[in-house]
């Protein structure tokens, strides 16, 4: 009897804490439909909440596996993040110029802990709280675009459900922080452009001018977005006011810090490489990269729109699905036949601008991608795709938006349309490094680094003092968070006037020597040559004073003989 | 106790037939001089071939076709032991020890042979077996030796005079060591497809023989160098029925078939058939034959060649079963594999297991205890399955406590596989990467072939090559057919162009287009080829989702009879290249004015103008797309302009009836 009224008791208390659980889930789902009040959003911190949860679960998965270090320039930006606390000559100056400043700005605060530096995990963070940022700027894009739950939801869906997005954002590549921007500041002139009250110059700057500064300072995508969003806020402004002046002031706060990013940006490459365009034409800018692969004839898409076109849209359909992009051709169409030009249209477009300088710069042979349907096929950048995410998910937005406005229907369609996403994750998950681009050009990346990854490795587990000489920039050696040494325990080229002296007399600083044994002998478009490498064979007295204390057929370590 | 070795019978059967095909191949080359119908007594036959045997393994045997009319009289040759000669080495013939001694470095053999040594191949031929054996000297039941006796340059010197066949069936032996089929000069397209097709026939009745095709004016030089036996296939075209007729050409035996349209096409298909051996008349009228049904998607290991498969002993013993999978008709994209056994009991603290590799990779393993039956089932993981496979079922025993030295009398381990009971079912699909390795597979049985522009007897001998270089490699017999090149291009069927020009490269989109080229390492080719210098080409790649091989060439300045002579070279060096079609990879070969035709990924060429062009009109997807959007906006507009309209009229209609006076 005792235990009866026991159970009951037990039982009488869980049901209020289910109905409050009913309830909660219920309150969350009218909010995630609630239409826009002034400044707030309702549901913004549930999408913000959830993405920080998928972002961590997407993190445990990959840097689980260790798949989260596989593009080598991943660990390149995890270096450079470190090296501006962490190096033979810390500063600002580190963060050198192949790479605008702030996906290594943003990381800095997590890379100083070691273990954050040497597992990833700094990278993961940032992209938990970039993936947050993501989702939640898009949801508030399509919030103020007026759209109801489902086409907020599928927003949210498109990134939240793509493992090649999810993967993206646990590494310390740039596009999770330029993605995380240009959203951001999308969604600044998303509520300016849509806000009932009129709001000022200053207002923009802070809400829209910084985000998009920010972009501005990722990648040049970014540049991209603020021309075509200073134009946006031209027009918008002038229909609204119908007066220049006012365009123009509204415009002038929008841009003027991006404009004060740029010129930042600028002034640092006069500061420290004494030219203002040495990330423009300098040694190590695109620019430079670009003419050896060039000059090989391999930029075939330079010139050929169709090319270019068919090179960018296939890695965009292995990395955004075919699904999302049928969804998304449609959005276009329903945008346009719906709104027309009106503001909201021509913030869409503002949106695309990424996507559309990707295309250009394509067209223009100032980037390089392949894929296995490009020429020649490989797998190289096709994560510059992903500039095209935020335009792919407010068009879908738009698309689910119009097609479940039917109440009758809406069950059925969204059904219809979950099903088919799963579908289609089912379909990735057979084969994800064969079918999603991203995914596939990691695993090959990183099976052309097993050599210099098992070295840095040894590295590791050996290293207890004395210093290494080695060439980060070389091919194969960005392998530094592997090494999870300190990096001023480095003599490479950041180490600025330490590097050339360890090279002409290594024994006098090094204890370990890490080289790329394979000089010359590697791709035209494959990296700069090992500068130890090219040192130590130059040096008679090299194998004297060192012996090989691991070695693969690219990659050896040395040891100093004698201390 | 007979200490059994620990591979009794390894490979033995597979390992006979690849052995056999490799020195009756070999004796493709020999050099007899003066090798005519009726060579001078005391000639001999000589071989650069080998036969290995592996210490401990069964006897390899060597199969030598001798002709009717001929005697061996000696057998020579020198027997090498690699790795420590210890033990015994044995030579036969047709089961006679001619030859037992100790193994040591190197062994001459030097036996005397007889007309009682022969076995009849078929009533038009006979055979000299030539077994070896290395009998390792025993260090425990559990290891062997990996020894291996191999026999060099086997001589046999015979006497007689080779028997003129007077019959169709005398005509086609049991085995033949050379084919010759002369193409005519102009020939029409149904003589190029009966060529062809009788090339292949040719290759799939006689797997051992050379088979080569050649222009008729070459037919005489090509002759002079053939062994006796070597036969002579011509064929003609005639407009009555489809014949045939005995004759003899360039001192070798021929048959000429005659016929026109596709009549000659199925007469020539009929070759292949053994039924041949029964036409008793040195005329045969009216010759046709059914294409065989393609084989199924299940197959025994019996089926795939494997009557008998038994592993005994202790150690790892080992069998071996090729699989190909042209075997099962065409590409398959999985296979599963079934199968069945017995094996002897496994005595107390005795261990045994029996694994099975698929090329290679671990399968399926499983421990023999209880009961005296096992079964394996086990699926060829993705990317493991290649255009030829090896299924390899290993034995691996100990005897009780473990212990390889003894005692005398321990009982051998056996397992007996039910090669009829034991099945690989594949799954019709592709699973190899565009390039040569989908080929034969990717034809099934049909190849149709279409010609580029032009010299018709070259494309044809080029063709009839490749043909008989793909027959090799398939395990159904190709039914060549003759198709024009517009027919090709629009089809979605696999097939073979041969003397393509630059047009049709362009239009198939081949992946090396008939053009300036160069590649991205430019070590890759000599200097010049592809810029200066011409190159020929043979292609295989994916277009509109079915494979075609490609054979054409570029020369500068339209240099047509360099371009020729380079796809001729080609497919001469496909013919006869070690390994034949299997050992070609990637998808490219391209063969240069001088050294050896190289393999190349098309991926190492830098894109062609060509090629870039191709994409060039996808540039229209923008137009497309702005002119979707803009018939978007043009229905918007139109409708909100009847809507406005309406709303308009409604408005009027609204004040109108309002208005004072109205309805007065």
């Amino acid at each position: 009897m005792a235990t009866s009224v026991a159970t009951r008791r037990r039982a009488a208390h869980r049901q209020p804490a289910l109905r409050s659980l009913t309830s909660l889930v219920t309150w969350g789902w009218e909010r995630l439909g609630a239409p826009v009040d002034g400044r707030k959003v309702p549901g913004t911190r549930i999408v913000a909440v959830t993405s920080l949860l998928v972002g961590y679960l997407a993190c445990l998965y990959t840097i689980g596996q260790g798949t989260n270090l596989d593009y080598s320039d991943a660990q390149s930006h995890l270096t450079i993040a470190r090296r501006i606390f962490d190096s033979k000559a810390p500063g600002f100056e580190q963060l050198g110029t192949v790479w605008l400043p702030m996906p290594h700005l943003l990381l800095a605060p997590f890379v100083l802990n070691t273990w954050l530096f040497s597992t990833g995990w700094a990278a993961g963070l940032l992209g938990i709280l970039a993936l947050s940022a993501t989702t939640t700027g898009l949801y508030l894009i399509a919030a103020r675009l007026g759209l109801g739950r489902a086409g907020r939801l599928a927003t949210t869906l498109v990134v939240l459900a793509n493992p090649a997005v999810l993967y993206v954002y646990t590494t310390a590549l740039t596009e999770p922080v330029l993605i995380m921007c240009i959203v951001g500041g999308m969604a600044g002139l998303a509520h300016w452009a849509t806000s009932r009250r009129r709001m000022s110059a200053g207002e923009l700057a802070v809400f829209a001018g910084i985000p998009s500064a920010a972009a501005v300072l990722s990648r040049y995508e970014g540049w991209a977005l603020v021309m075509t969003g200073t134009l946006f806020v031209l027009v918008v402004a002038k229909r609204r006011t119908g007066g220049w002046r006012e365009a123009f002031i509204m415009a002038g706060g929008y841009v003027m810090v991006p404009a004060a990013a740029v010129l930042w940006w600028i002034s640092y490459n006069w500061a420290i490489y004494g030219n203002p365009l040495e990330f423009m034409f300098g040694q190590y800018s695109a620019y430079a990269q670009q003419k050896n692969i060039t000059d090989g004839g391999l930029l075939p898409t330079k010139g050929n729109l169709g090319l270019t076109l068919t090179t960018f849209h296939w890695s965009l359909l292995e990395t955004a699905g075919m699904v999302v992009l049928a969804l998304a051709a449609c959005g276009a169409v329903v945008l346009v036949f719906r709104r027309g030009f009106a503001n909201s249209t021509l913030l869409v477009a503002v949106t695309g601008s990424a996507y559309a300088f990707a295309l250009l710069s394509l067209f223009l042979g100032q980037t390089a991608i392949n894929n296995d349907h490009s020429l020649p096929s490989t797998w190289w950048n096709n994560r510059f795709a992903l500039t095209a995410l935020p335009l792919v998910a407010i068009l879908v937005a738009v698309f689910v938006h119009e097609i479940t406005r039917p109440a009758r229907l809406r069950p059925w369609v969204i059904g219809a349309l979950l099903a088919t996403l799963a579908a289609q994750n089912a379909w990735w998950n057979e084969d994800p490094t064969g079918r999603l681009a991203v995914l596939a050009e990691g695993r090959m990346s990183a099976e052309s680094t097993t050599n210099s990854t098992a070295a840095a490795r040894w590295l590791h587990d050996h290293y207890e003092s004395g210093g290494i000489l080695m060439d980060e920039s070389a091919r194969g050696n960005a392998v530094l968070p592997v090494m999870g040494i300190p990096l001023k325990e480095i003599y490479n080229r950041a180490a600025g006037d330490y590097f050339g002296p360890a090279l002409k007399d290594p024994a006098k600083y090094a204890k370990w020597v890490f080289v790329n044994v394979e000089a010359g002998t590697g791709a035209r478009d494959s990296g700069p040559t090992d500068l130890v490498y090219r040192a130590m064979v130059s040096d008679p007295s090299f194998n004297v004073r060192y012996s090989v204390a691991f070695s693969t057929p690219t990659h050896r370590i040395y040891e100093r003989s004698s201390d | 106790m007979t200490q059994t070795p620990a591979r009794p019978r390894a490979r033995s059967h597979a390992g006979a037939i690849i052995l056999a095909c490799a020195a009756t191949l070999a004796l493709s080359a020999v050099t007899a001089p003066g090798a005519i119908a009726a060579p001078p007594e005391g000639a001999a036959l000589r071989t650069s071939s080998s036969v290995s045997a592996l210490a401990g393994q069964n006897e390899q045997t060597l199969v030598v076709p001798v002709t009717a009319g001929l005697e061996p009289t000696r057998v020579k040759g020198t027997i090498v032991v690699s790795g420590k000669p210890e033990g015994t080495v044995r030579a036969t013939v047709n089961g006679r020890v001619v030859l037992e001694t100790k193994a040591a470095a190197s062994i001459p053999l030097d036996a005397a042979v007889s007309a009682a040594d022969m076995t009849a191949a078929d009533v038009a031929g006979q055979q000299l077996t030539v077994g070896l054996q290395f009998v390792a000297a025993t260090q425990t039941m559990c290891v062997v030796s990996n020894a291996t006796a191999t026999l060099n340059n086997l001589a046999v010197d015979f006497s007689g005079t080779a028997k003129v066949p007077t019959t169709v069936g005398e005509f086609f032996p049991a085995s033949v060591p050379a084919v010759v089929l002369p193409v005519p000069a102009e020939p029409g397209a149904d003589v190029s497809a009966a060529i062809m097709t009788a090339s292949a026939a040719m290759s799939h009745r006689y797997p051992d023989a050379a088979v080569s095709v050649v222009p008729d004016t070459e037919l005489a030089a090509r002759a002079a160098n053939l062994p006796a036996g070597s036969r002579v296939l011509s064929v003609v075209a005639d407009q009555g029925e489809t014949s045939t007729e005995l004759a003899t050409a360039a001192g070798l035996p021929q048959l000429i078939l005659s016929g026109h349209d596709d009549q000659l096409r199925t007469a020539a298909r009929a070759l292949s058939s053994d039924k041949t051996a029964l036409a008793v008349t040195s005329s045969v009228t009216g010759l046709t034959s059914a294409l065989p049904a393609a084989p199924g998607l299940v197959q025994s290991l019996k089926d795939l060649g494997s009557s008998t498969l038994k592993l005994s002993g202790y150690g790892t013993p080992e069998s071996y079963v090729g699989v190909t999978q042209s075997q099962f008709g065409g590409p398959v994209s999985s296979v599963k594999v079934q199968l069945k056994g017995t094996h002897t009991a496994v005595p107390d603290n005795a261990q045994a297991q029996v694994s099975v590799f698929w090329n290679d990779y671990l399968l399926s393993s499983k421990n023999l205890d209880g009961g005296d039956t096992f079964t394996v089932d086990a699926d060829v993981p993705a990317g493991q399955l290649q255009a030829k496979n090896g299924l390899r079922i290993r034995l691996a025993a100990l005897p009780a406590g473990g212990d390889c030295t003894g005692p005398a009398g321990v009982m051998p381990m056996e397992v007996t596989v039910d090669t009829a009971g034991s099945n690989l079912t594949a799954v019709r699909g592709g699973s190899t990467k565009a390039g040569f390795a989908r080929f034969p597979q990717t034809f099934g049985q049909s190849v149709p072939v279409a010609f580029g522009p032009g010299n018709a007897q070259a494309n044809t001998v080029n063709a009839a090559s490749l043909v008989a270089s793909l027959q090799r490699d398939s395990a159904t017999l190709l039914d060549t057919r003759m198709v024009g090149l517009d027919d090709l291009a629009g089809s979605s069927e696999s097939g073979l162009v041969v003397g393509a020009t630059a047009d049709a490269a362009n239009r198939l989109s081949a992946p090396l287009r008939l053009a300036e080229f160069r590649t991205i390492a430019p070590a890759d080719v000599e200097y010049g080829v592809g810029t200066t210098a011409p190159f020929g080409v043979l292609e295989a790649f994916e277009q509109g989702g079915r494979d075609l091989l490609l054979l054409g060439a570029w020369a500068p300045e339209g240099d047509t009879a360099g371009a020729s002579t380079l796809q001729a070279s080609l497919a001469s060096h496909v013919s006869g290249v070690e390994g034949g079609w299997a050992s070609l990879s990637r998808n490219l070969l391209v063969t240069q004015p001088s050294g050896t035709p190289v393999l190349l990924e098309s991926n190492v060429v830098v894109p062609q103008k060509a090629v870039t062009d191709d994409y060039r009109p996808y540039a229209w997807w923008i137009g497309g797309a702005v002119l979707i959007l803009g018939l978007a906006f043009a229905l918007r507009t139109v409708l909100m302009r009847r809507r406005a309209k309406a709303a308009q009229d409604y408005v009027d209609a609204e004040q109108k009836a309002t208005e004072p006076g109205h309805g007065n």
